[in-house]
């Protein structure tokens, strides 16, 4: 591609030599203008391209043919206005002609020539600094400065985009972009000079520039290398078709199907490849690869974001779509199943927990019931082992239920006594009838004995199965020791009664007899077993000793129990069987419990012989008494007159048997019933008077 | 209360939501697959080199020959072959159960009988060296060039010559003629060999096929069966839209130069997705009595005891669905 300048300027001077003829020869017939991308630079295009119109013009004397280079702005606008009839650029640009100005097929695809061999593809390069430690693969690129011709360029940006876009960086966004107008050779002085740290240029120019010693490749690292031992130059990307010559729409079809046959056969005129630095010119390529990098770039012409509407994700992706909504709706429905479940299974649980609160506490009523009680409550399976039994059994037979657990009842009681009960175990356990107050003797741990009082119910499991009996087990030691020891009271009591000679008898608080010991019913005339509940007092207190009735309201007996007192009395009489009666002395209490009166008992004797005694002793008493008051009087009249009284003589006091002397009328006052009033007799008067006179008379 | 026929519902679900997570999630294993240096198999490696084939789930295995690849098919080393139908005919007979999964290409001329200029026609055959592959592909093309030069394996010497040893054996004179493929046909024809009889004259009959064990279509090597199919076919794609660069990348591992690379292709047709569903797939795949044909010229030959019944021969299940 590039020409030797003297080459070149053999070729322009046949051009102008070819252009002074042709006006003669094509007469008023337009040159054929054939557009060329302006590369390196535009002179550079105009010369290497010149010699091709020689070629064109000897092959079509009538027509002349002009180059001219444009870049890929005036090259778009220049197709645009219609004012080229070929272009020839590359195939980027190409597309973007095709699509926008309706550029024809390409006519020919360059062969250009890499050392010496014919290439009709080429590539990008993408490059940094040898010494850009940083820089090693494509994804480091991101964020970089990146140095590259035009955009427009596909050799030195679209190609190395599309890579870069391969690996997730996206041109131009994620890189400083520099295009300020460099030409190929100004990038790798960027990069070399550090102003940009990647370099992009088409495949060829690097080693172009090392061949014209503008450059030394060590400088320069290549990334993305591809490995194509058969490609004469490095290169990072895939390789595209080489440049497209295509004609304008509105060419003569003619001039059209004579340049594309001159351009075939170009190879053939080596003087005239060797002046364009090329190698001819092969059939068209297939462009589409350059049409996949534009489309991934969202470049021109493929820069317009294509409506993309719901039906066309329906016509896309109509199974996907309708398998989505199938399976959104079967998650919806397994989701709303699952919710309703879970709603309901959260009322269930609150019922259960309901349930079980209250089982709960009434079990824990029960148990507390259970084991408060203080009987022993067990169970146990079908085989007689226990399974529960409750703390009480430590009350009662000294094991901890621990202890209990496993063990059968009869590992509780003594080797005869489980033999005993054994047997009526066996035989009612075997019926599956309940056990009613079985009474048995168990051995406490301590090794005394205990009485027991078993009940018991068999329970059944879900299925109906026998599984085991729950019973009860009371110690009744204590009660049956009391019922011996009433029994023995009752038995004393009954020798007493017996053996008494009094009579006895209880009755209720109404009167009615409770008890009649065998002295009583004799006395009454009576068998006891008569009296028994009968009334006390119309049996036998009915009348009074004159045979006058004797309300039962005055009867001792009733307000001894009214009142709560004893009574003791000798002065009352029974009455029989027979009508007749008998004085007895009794002795009537009230018989209380708890301080509430029960009724009253009554112990008595007859009297009739001691009545009979005291009649006649109280006879000769009274005899006795008669004589004795006789006696009495006698005496009392011995007493006043009787005896010597030793007196004195003067003042008449008498002595007394003791020894005393007294006043004579205290003596007699004293052993008399005569009483003494004191006076003076008229003798002693005067005498006492006289006296009183002269001691009055000797006092003054 | 929750109702026995809703929790029959309920467990249902769950379970069908468990075997799909878990069908979801069944580990792929990976597979190791046999080739051949042949331009039709050569799509792989290149969609190997272009990191569209992931080397973790499928590895390519070199052979340097079809019997090679049946031993290691029938050893277990590989999982698949990139063989050709007559082989897999021949082991299916030997009691190695295989499947075709895919066509690479389908034979136009690919494999023929190259002779020195001096030998004009096949008849010209008669008392000459004749170099083949034992036992492939080749000995059915001697077998068939011989029938249509009217002579017998009795009029010729064979030589039995693997295709990696025909170039030097060639240029060492120690055959007249080759039973040969390509692209070592292209370089002995480069040489000045003259082509007197290829596989246009036994049309459809040589076809390039991805054989796998039977017993390895199973669920855990589907992924990587079709992985390594819709690799090809990608790199397929690429060989057809853009044949320059891909010749760039095919033509070193082929030891081709890149100009003759293109021309190595010519005697070969590729199907792509679409063509392969109509050869392999549908009620009457277009194999099937192209396999009757083959199975009838190797029993006439001796290849086969007897025809294949071609039960499960075909397996179209791990094809791309999604081509338009």
């Amino acid at each position: 591609m590039h020409l030797k300048p003297f080459i070149r300027l053999l070729m322009l001077i046949a051009c102008l030599a070819g252009a002074a003829q042709s006006p003669s020869q094509a007469f008023g017939a337009e040159p054929v203008k054939i557009g060329v991308i302006a590369f390196p630079t535009k002179a550079q295009a105009v010369a290497q391209w010149q010699p091709l119109t020689v070629v064109l013009k000897e092959a079509m004397p009538e027509r002349d043919f002009v180059v001219v280079a444009l870049n890929h702005t005036e090259l778009a606008q220049a197709v645009a206005a219609r004012q080229l009839d070929f272009v020839l650029t590359n195939g980027g640009q190409y597309v973007l002609l095709r699509n926008r100005n309706g550029l024809s097929s390409p006519l020919a695809t360059l062969a250009s020539n890499g050392t010496g061999r014919s290439l009709t593809v080429y590539a990008g390069v993408i490059f940094t600094r040898a010494g850009q430690a940083d820089i090693n693969t494509l994804s480091d690129i991101k964020g970089k400065t990146v140095a590259a011709v035009t955009t427009a360029s596909q050799g030195a940006y679209q190609m190395q985009a599309y890579e870069l876009s391969r690996v997730g960086i996206h041109l131009p966004q994620d890189v400083k972009l520099i295009t300020n107008g460099f030409s190929p050779d100004q990038v790798v002085a960027a990069v070399l000079a550090g102003d940009a740290e990647v370099g992009f240029v088409r495949s060829g120019v690097l080693e172009g520039m090392v061949r014209k010693g503008r450059l030394d490749i060590k400088e320069l690292k290549i990334l993305n290398r591809q490995d194509l031992p058969e490609f004469p130059f490095q290169v990072s990307t895939r390789l595209y078709p080489e440049w497209s010559f295509a004609a304008m729409p509105h060419i003569d079809e003619n001039i059209a199907r004579h340049v594309a046959a001159v351009l075939f056969i170009l190879d053939e005129n080596k003087a005239a490849t060797r002046a364009m630095g090329i190698h001819g010119f092969v059939v068209p390529a297939d462009y589409s690869p350059v049409e996949e990098v534009l489309r991934e770039l969202r470049m021109p012409p493929f820069d317009v974001v294509p409506r993309f509407t719901l039906h066309d994700v329906w016509a896309r992706y109509r199974w996907q779509t309708m398998g989505a909504f199938l399976a959104g709706g079967v998650i919806f429905l397994l989701g709303m199943i699952v919710l309703l479940m879970y709603r309901r299974l959260v009322a269930s649980h609150h019922i259960v927990l309901l349930h079980q609160h209250k089982l709960q506490e009434s079990e824990e009523k029960f148990r507390a019931l259970v084991e408060s009680t203080s009987d022993w409550i067990w169970e146990v399976d079908r085989n007689g082992r226990y399974t529960y039994v409750s703390p009480r059994v430590e009350a009662l037979l000294g094991y901890k239920p621990e202890e209990v657990l496993g063990k059968s009842p009869f590992d509780l009681m003594v080797p005869e006594e489980a033999q005993r009960v054994g047997k009526i175990f066996a035989e009612i356990i075997g019926k599956r009838l309940p056990l009613v107050s079985l009474e048995n003797t168990g051995l406490h741990k301590d090794g005394r004995l205990v009485v027991l009082e078993t009940s018991a119910v068999p329970f059944f499991d879900p299925q109906g199965e026998f599984a085991g009996y729950r019973g009860i087990d009371r110690d009744i030691t204590e009660r049956k020791q009391a019922a011996q020891d009433v029994e023995r009271l009752r038995h004393e009591m009954a020798l007493i009664l017996e053996a008494a000679g009094e009579g006895i008898c209880t009755f209720d608080v109404n009167g009615y007899h409770v008890l009649v010991n065998p002295s009583a019913a004799r006395m009454f005339g009576y068998e006891a077993e008569e009296m028994i509940g009968r009334h006390s007092h119309s049996l036998w207190h009915y009348a009074k000793a004159d045979g006058t009735s004797y309300p039962e309201e005055e009867c001792p007996i009733y307000v001894s129990m009214r009142d709560s007192v004893t009574y003791h009395t000798e002065s009352e009489l029974f009455w029989r069987k027979d009508g007749t009666s008998f004085p007895v002395e009794y002795v009537s209490a009230p018989i209380q419990s708890n301080g509430t009166l029960t009724g009253g008992v009554i112990v008595f004797h007859d009297i009739t012989e001691r009545k009979r005694a005291e009649d006649k002793s109280q006879r000769y008493s009274a005899e006795l008494e008669k004589k004795n008051h006789e006696l009495r009087e006698a005496l009392a009249n011995v007493k006043q007159l009787t005896g010597m009284l030793p007196i004195c003589a003067y003042c008449k006091n008498i002595r007394d048997d003791k020894g005393y002397w007294s006043q004579v009328e205290s003596y007699i006052s004293d052993h008399t019933q005569a009483v003494f009033s004191h006076g003076m007799c008229p003798d002693c008067e005067k005498k006492q008077y006289d006296e009183l006179a002269r001691l009055k008379k000797e006092n003054s | 209360m929750v109702s026995r026929r809703q929790c029959t519902v309920f467990f249902v679900c769950v379970t069908l939501a468990a075997l799909l997570s878990v069908w979801a999630w069944w580990p792929d294993k990976p597979i190791a697959i046999a080739t051949r240096i042949w331009p039709g198999y050569d799509l792989m490696y290149l969609a190997r080199s272009e990191g569209w084939l992931a080397a973790e789930q499928v590895r390519l295995v070199e052979m340097s020959s079809g019997q090679e690849s049946l031993k290691a098919l029938a050893e277990g080393k590989v999982d698949g072959a990139a063989m050709t139908l007559d082989e897999v005919l021949q082991a299916r007979a030997s009691g190695l159960s295989l499947s075709v999964a895919m066509i690479f290409d389908v034979s136009a001329g690919a494999d023929m009988l190259v002779a020195r200029p001096g030998i004009k026609t096949l008849a010209d055959l008669k008392g000459r060296r004749i170099g083949f592959e034992p036992g492939s592909v080749g000995e059915m093309m001697l077998v068939e060039s011989l029938r249509a030069a009217g002579l017998t394996k009795e009029d010729v010497t064979l030589v039995m010559l693997p295709i990696a040893q025909q170039r030097d054996a060639w240029s060492r004179d120690e055959v007249d003629a080759v039973v040969t493929f390509e692209p070592v046909g292209t370089q002995l024809l480069a040489q000045g060999a003259l082509n007197l009889f290829d596989s246009r004259q036994i049309p459809n009959t040589i076809v390039d096929v991805l054989a796998m064990r039977s017993d390895r279509l199973d669920r855990s090597h589907a992924g990587a069966i079709r992985h390594l199919i819709a690799a090809h076919f990608r790199a397929l794609e690429h060989l057809n839209r853009n044949p320059q660069d891909a010749a760039y990348r095919m033509a070193p591992h082929l030891g081709l130069p890149v100009e003759n690379f293109l021309s190595a292709f010519k005697g070969l047709l590729l199907p792509d997705a679409a063509y392969n569903y109509r050869l392999l797939a549908g009620t009457s795949p277009e194999l099937l009595p192209s396999a009757r044909k083959l199975s009838a010229i190797m029993v006439k030959s001796g290849l086969l005891k007897q025809d294949d019944p071609l039960t499960t021969l075909i397996c179209a299940d791990y094809l791309p669905t999604d081509f338009q």
